[in-house]
């Protein structure tokens, strides 16, 4: 059975694009346990700047350090969305005077567009799971760390009304960075909100 | 005795002679003919209608007359005038128009005609063909006016066709970036879309309510994969009563199709080319080869591999598409990617659409064929002046074998 | 008293005298008529303009063609200039007084002078000095008046009908310059206030680009914040201007309105209103660019094995209205895992001030002592430039950033990590392709060649071949560490033959970091030792079939195999890319066994449908068939509606967008408009698509 949908890692030249390597197979692991969405067991990590990043039309990309993309990486990016491509971005860092988060937004704004607050009535935060407050907070912000702030909003890039870039400063990397076997030990599963990531990206 | 023989023949010479006198004579009071030319033809009916002519015939220079002389030449014939015409071979021109079932609705030409043809509108020239005897198809967006195409000895014209209601398009799929892309290619071309997308069991994300499934409210069903399966039992029905469905090859793979499906599918095939070629863009997907039933057609082929075909399923269409993955086009393929996907995708589901408006042939329709209808083939030359008056052949040989004897029998028994 | 003696040289001194007298007399006549060519043909031209408005360009001919005239008829008349002989003089003098019967003519003629003393009695008898003289004086008066009363008329007649035309009209013929419609009058009871507009575009001064004039524009295109002024004819109501919201009031004087206003950021249309008159006029504006910043030094990114010293940077910038300032920006990052922490600043700003500068230079030194960098800490850096845009503030341009990384120490001991640039392989790979390329040219040359030289030829590609083999070969077995014991020959020995990859990986990777590498992307079963030295090796091997076939004299033979060794030696560059940059350890998720084990479920929902790529097409091709309707009846409000139109695809569509701007203008001109039309229907209409045949399936 060939798969519908594997989990893209994006690699860029700047940074630490390997921050959270136990990410894509939390997320693979939670799209398996909710939908029957036919995903690949293993998620792959392609250069933002080759042409392979065409064949997946959803993208993580997340890092510590400062990132600073090439003229390739900015053209690639922007044409990327341009035709239909959706990049998740999570500041590891979880600070909005991070360098992170300062370069990203920098970077994005210029290859894709500025990016702005993502209304919480929208439709990624019904798209499989409900989520009425907006994105999930994650211990990172309730533990006061980063930036000891609470983000209420996403931020994004948007295309009409479809998400073209979808930017979080909530450190989700680090909330979902754990090996999917340990999910048994958990109450509630703090993935949730990555499926519907996923769901919104494959069907709108 | 041979003296008398000499009377004989000479009388029977006197009574032949007076005998084809006669005939012309009679011929003579019976009627008398006139000559027409085609490009004067209509000023001559005053002269064709106050005199006892019952015999005319037309010479053609440029072209058949209009239809309301070739009406009136018709009226005589039946009248009772013997209506002939001559004049180089005519040719027409073929022109059939009517509006692409896709949302913006072009219009779509198909002309033929011997030679170089043109074809317009009322603003100017659309297109031109050196030779248009194979038949050419223009498709054009905004031609004003009527539209004709221009043969050398004949012009073909049509208005165009008034537009139609386009009805939705019902896409069933997983959730899959072919789904995606899909549905995303129609709505962006201008269609308006529902969809199916099952994510979970019970689960799905749809868009649009649901219609009953019937020619009143879907043009076409666009079956992705196995979640067609679905609604199988309903497709086919909705088919035969006239709508389209396209089936993707998993689609196709589904038993309810079996009996609808245009081709058998095979197992699917990597493409020849180890990467993308934005170049190539059809070729660079992989493929799954299709079996042609006997009476369906090929839509689309790489070589000699079809690669789209559809046929006719009662009063519905299905098309089967061979391509795997074309959602890969659109991200990979070259600069004009996005949009050449998005016409690839409305052109298929238009090719199935039910929902037709007719198509609007020439108004004349076939001219060259009612003209012969009501006046006959053409002649092989023009007769000059009066009809001939029809005296046998054998009479001026028999005259002269007479006349010859009779001559002889004198000169040799001495008299003069 | 007896009369004076005249003598014969006192009359060739009478007679050189009306020579001179009918010089002056020709030149003057000729100075004047080249005058009144020149004055005439300026009267001429106003008189026309006066009722048929004559282009800028013809009118800016007017005064250089009538100089060129004037000049033409003192060229072709030059010979004027000429002094006029005596005997000539003479003559003429003879032919008004036939009772001297050529005596004068005698008299003056110097064959004669002294030689015939009748003629010289002659002369005193009859007082020849009285009677040239007299005939001088009545004569020349007359004829000089006679030769220049023509072209004195015409000069007269040509300035005063310069005084009486319209000074504007005198004025747009003498000085013709841009924008000038508005000085030529019109009849009052023709004087539509909109009917002609002349627009003054100032671009702001940080610009430095000149004032430009058009004149009956449908659009404006000018730098944002341009200071654009539009003026037109006073009529009988004042003029309003809306844009946006706001309506603004002309200003009234000297017989024209004139408005001004700035030019906006975003594309939009402005409407004009007098009385029933309507105009209106898009105005588009054009960005400023931002200034294109290029990073000359350092050329790549680099690791460097220790934290000092100093980075050199160099950097071009290039604005298209001027540069401002421009700086180096470098943040350094140290830490690892969860725990960073960044420094950043800048060096080497550099204003640029005075004149508008387009293009500029930055050179500054980075001290990586002085930011204390440790091992495994980065700095990137990158140039940055800003514009002097004063209205809408700076726009900055940025260069690539380069990332410096100092080598941890211990990153050696599993795989080295040459200090760019550039790396080894990547030389390889070059040289690899020159040889490649001589090999394939020798090859093409075998024909044209002798055996011998051919051959020879051969074996020296093979050589360059075995030399860089045997490079190759150092790079693999130092960094397997299999040349700690082997130097000089045994070394070389080691790498005088074919080598087994798997068996020498094998034995490195047990003896550096067995089981404790992680494996590499597609290559599941290696780890980075084995991933990044296995092309090495393949291509080392490869390297050393196409250098036997090059001895043997065989380039032919040898090119597929240099091809492959060029493909492995990419691949070694990328494997070695990948290693450097880190490596997600691959989980692999049973998909089977979570396959919706969740408690949780989701819910059902519903997908808002994408808009129509381009919902407009057909809405605008049905109003385009109204305006051509309205072209009829109503031209200038279907030239409005034309040019808002155009705006409406300007974005779009800018090949429509400029069909329906000749439009537009076509309209505004009156005439034949039925080309601009079909060109901007075709235009909005898409091309026409043709197919061959006709489809056995009916609809396409």
């Amino acid at each position: 059975m060939s798969a519908d949908f594997t989990f893209c890692t994006v690699q860029y030249d700047s940074g630490d694009w390997d921050s959270a390597p136990l990410v894509p197979a939390n997320l693979i692991d939670s799209v398996a346990r909710y939908t029957s969405i036919r995903v690949a067991p293993t998620g792959v990590s392609v250069p933002l700047g080759s042409r392979d990043i065409f064949r997946y039309p959803l993208a993580y990309l997340t890092g510590h350090l400062p990132v600073r993309f090439t003229d390739l990486e900015r053209r690639t990016l922007r044409e990327y969305c341009d035709r239909g491509g959706l990049l998740f971005v999570d500041d590891h860092n979880h600070d909005v005077d991070g360098v992170f988060h300062k370069t990203c937004t920098d970077e994005i704004a210029r290859a894709v567009g500025p990016m702005k607050e993502l209304s919480n009535a929208h439709p990624l935060f019904n798209s499989f799971f409900t989520f009425e407050d907006g994105p999930p907070a994650t211990s990172h912000e309730l533990n006061g760390w980063g930036d000891n702030l609470i983000h209420k909003h996403l931020q994004a890039v948007l295309h009409g009304d479809r998400i073209a870039v979808l930017y979080s400063n909530k450190d989700y990397s680090s909330e979902w960075g754990y090996h999917p076997d340990n999910k048994r030990f958990m109450s509630v599963d703090n993935t949730k909100f990555g499926v519907n990531v996923v769901v919104y990206a494959l069907t709108r | 005795m041979r003296v008398w023989a000499e009377r004989a023949l000479r009388g029977a010479a006197f009574a032949l002679l007076a005998w084809a006198m006669w005939r012309v004579a009679a011929a003579n009071t019976v009627g008398r003919a006139v000559s027409l030319e085609g490009a004067t033809v209509d000023a001559s009916w005053p002269r064709l209608l106050s005199s006892s002519h019952d015999a005319a015939h037309l010479t053609i220079a440029n072209g058949l007359p209009a239809d309301s002389t070739r009406d009136v030449l018709a009226a005589f014939a039946h009248a009772g005038v013997r209506m002939t015409w001559s004049g180089p071979s005519v040719s027409a021109v073929a022109l059939s128009v009517e509006r692409v079932r896709e949302p913006d609705q072009s219009l779509l030409m198909r002309v033929a005609g011997p030679g170089r043809v043109v074809v317009r509108d009322a603003a100017s020239m659309l297109d031109s063909a050196a030779d248009a005897s194979g038949g050419i198809t223009v498709v054009s967006a905004g031609p004003q006016g009527m539209l004709r195409a221009v043969g050398s000895s004949a012009t073909a014209s049509v208005p165009p066709p008034a537009a139609m209601r386009m009805r939705t398009i019902l896409v069933l799929g997983r959730a899959s970036w072919e789904t995606k892309f899909t549905v995303a290619a129609l709505e962006e071309q201008g269609w308006t879309v529902e969809s199916r997308v099952p994510v979970a069991p019970g689960t799905a994300v749809t868009t649009g309510a649901r219609q009953p499934l019937d020619t009143a409210h879907y043009a076409a069903v666009v079956a992705i994969d196995s979640a067609a399966a679905e609604l199988a039992a309903a497709i086919v029905p909705f088919v035969r009563s006239g709508g389209g469905l396209v089936l993707l090859a998993d689609a196709a793979r589904l038993s309810a199709f079996t009996a609808v499906t245009p081709a058998n599918v095979g197992a699917r095939q990597s493409s020849a080319k180890r990467s993308f070629d934005a170049t190539a863009p059809l070729a660079s997907l992989n493929r799954t080869p299709l079996t042609l039933r006997d009476d369906a057609v090929s839509l689309d082929s790489s070589g000699t591999a079809v690669t789209v075909a559809a046929r006719r399923e009662r009063a519905g269409r299905v098309a089967v598409v061979g391509y795997d993955e074309l959602w890969r086009w659109r991200l990979e393929g070259g600069d004009d990617a996005v949009v050449a996907h998005r016409r690839w995708w409305s052109r298929t589901v238009g090719a199935v659409a039910a929902g037709a408006g007719p198509a609007t042939n020439a108004s004349e329709g076939a001219p060259v064929a009612r003209w012969i209808d009501a006046l006959g083939g053409s002649v092989a030359r023009a007769p000059s002046g009066a009809p001939s008056v029809p005296l046998p052949q054998w009479l001026l040989p028999v005259l002269c074998i007479i006349l010859l004897a009779e001559w002889g029998s004198r000169r040799t028994r001495g008299a003069r | 008293m007896s009369a004076p003696m005249t003598t014969r040289l006192d009359i060739q001194a009478r007679v050189q005298q009306a020579a001179e007298s009918l010089r002056v007399a020709r030149v003057s006549r000729l100075l004047l008529s080249a005058l009144a060519c020149f004055v005439s043909v300026w009267a001429a031209a106003t008189a026309i303009d006066t009722f048929v408005e004559l282009s800028a360009s013809v009118r800016q001919c007017v005064l250089p063609g009538a100089a060129v005239a004037a000049s033409l008829m003192l060229w072709v008349g030059r010979a004027q200039f000429h002094a006029v002989t005596v005997e000539r003089a003479a003559l003429w003098i003879e032919e008004r007084t036939p009772s001297l019967r050529y005596a004068l003519v005698t008299a003056v003629d110097p064959r004669y002078a002294g030689r015939v003393p009748e003629l010289d009695a002659h002369v005193n008898t009859h007082r020849y000095d009285d009677a040239v003289r007299s005939v001088l004086r009545g004569v020349l008066r007359g004829v000089l008046w006679g030769v220049v009363r023509q072209p004195v008329f015409v000069i007269c007649g040509a300035v005063v009908a310069l005084l009486l035309l319209p000074r504007g009209s005198v004025a747009r013929v003498a000085r013709p310059s841009p924008g000038d419609t508005l000085r030529r009058e019109v009849p009052a009871v023709s004087r539509d206030p909109l009917a002609t507009l002349v627009v003054v575009v100032e671009p702001p001064a940080y610009a430095g680009m000149p004032r430009t004039t058009s004149e009956d524009p449908s659009s404006v295109r000018a730098l944002v914040g341009s200071r654009v002024t539009i003026r037109g004819r006073r009529g009988s109501d004042a003029v309003y201007a809306t844009f946006d919201t706001t309506r603004v009031a002309a200003q009234d004087g000297d017989g024209r309105w004139q408005l001004t206003m700035t030019m906006p950021g975003a594309s939009s249309v402005l409407t004009l209103a007098s009385g029933a008159h309507r105009r209106l006029l898009s105005l588009e504006p054009v960005a400023d660019s931002a200034p294109v910043v290029v990073l000359i030094a350092p050329a790549r990114d680099s690791i460097l094995r220790r934290p000092n010293g100093s980075l050199v940077l160099n950097a071009e910038l290039s604005d298209d209205h001027g540069l401002a300032s421009g700086a180096f920006e470098y943040i350094m990052s140290s830490g690892s895992g969860e725990s960073f922490t960044f420094k950043s600043g800048t060096v080497g700003a550099t204003e640029f001030p005075g004149e508008p500068k387009g293009h500029g230079t930055l050179s500054a030194r980075l001290s990586i002592d002085a930011l204390e960098m440790r091992p495994g800490d980065l700095v990137h850096v990158r140039a940055v430039a800003r514009d002097r845009n004063s209205v809408s503030g700076p726009t900055l341009g940025v260069s690539e950033t380069r990332t410096i990384r100092i080598a941890r120490a211990d990153e050696y001991d599993s795989v080295a990590v040459d200090a760019a640039p550039p790396p080894e392989p990547e030389k390889n790979a070059l040289s690899q392709r020159m040889l490649l390329l001589m090999s394939q040219a020798l090859e093409k040359k075998r024909r044209a060649l002798a055996k011998g030289a051919f051959v020879a030829e051969s074996r020296a590609i093979a050589l360059d071949q075995t030399r860089l083999r045997k490079r190759v070969g150092e790079i693999v077995f130092q960094r397997l560490g299999e040349s700690g014991g082997e130097e000089g020959d045994a070394l070389d020995r080691r790498l005088d033959r074919p080598t087994n990859p798997d068996s020498v990986l094998a034995a490195a990777d047990r003896a550096t970091v067995a089981n404790s590498g992680t494996a590499l992307e597609g290559n599941a079963d290696e780890t980075p030792v084995v991933a990044v030295n296995r092309p090495l090796l393949e291509a080392y091997n490869f390297m050393w079939s196409a250098s036997t076939e090059l001895e043997l004299g065989e380039p032919g033979r040898a090119i597929p195999w240099m091809q492959k060794a060029l493909d492995r030696l990419q691949a070694a560059r990328s494997a070695e890319r990948i290693y450097l940059r880190g490596k997600v350890r691959a989980v692999v998720v049973d998909i089977a066994k979570v396959r919706l084990s969740g408690k949780d479920k989701g819910i059902a929902s519903v997908r808002a449908s994408r808009p129509a790529a381009d919902p407009g097409r057909a809405l605008r091709l049905t109003r385009f068939d109204a305006m051509v309707e309205l072209a009829a009846r109503l031209p200038s409000a279907a030239a409005d509606s034309l040019v808002l139109l155009r705006l409406e695809v300007l974005a779009p569509d800018r090949d429509a967008a400029q069909k329906l701007e000749a439009a537009a203008a076509a309209v505004r001109r009156g005439g034949d408009v039925t080309a601009a039309f079909v060109a901007a229907r075709r235009a909005l209409a898409g091309d026409v698509e043709r197919r061959a045949g006709i489809s056995l399936w009916g609809a396409p």
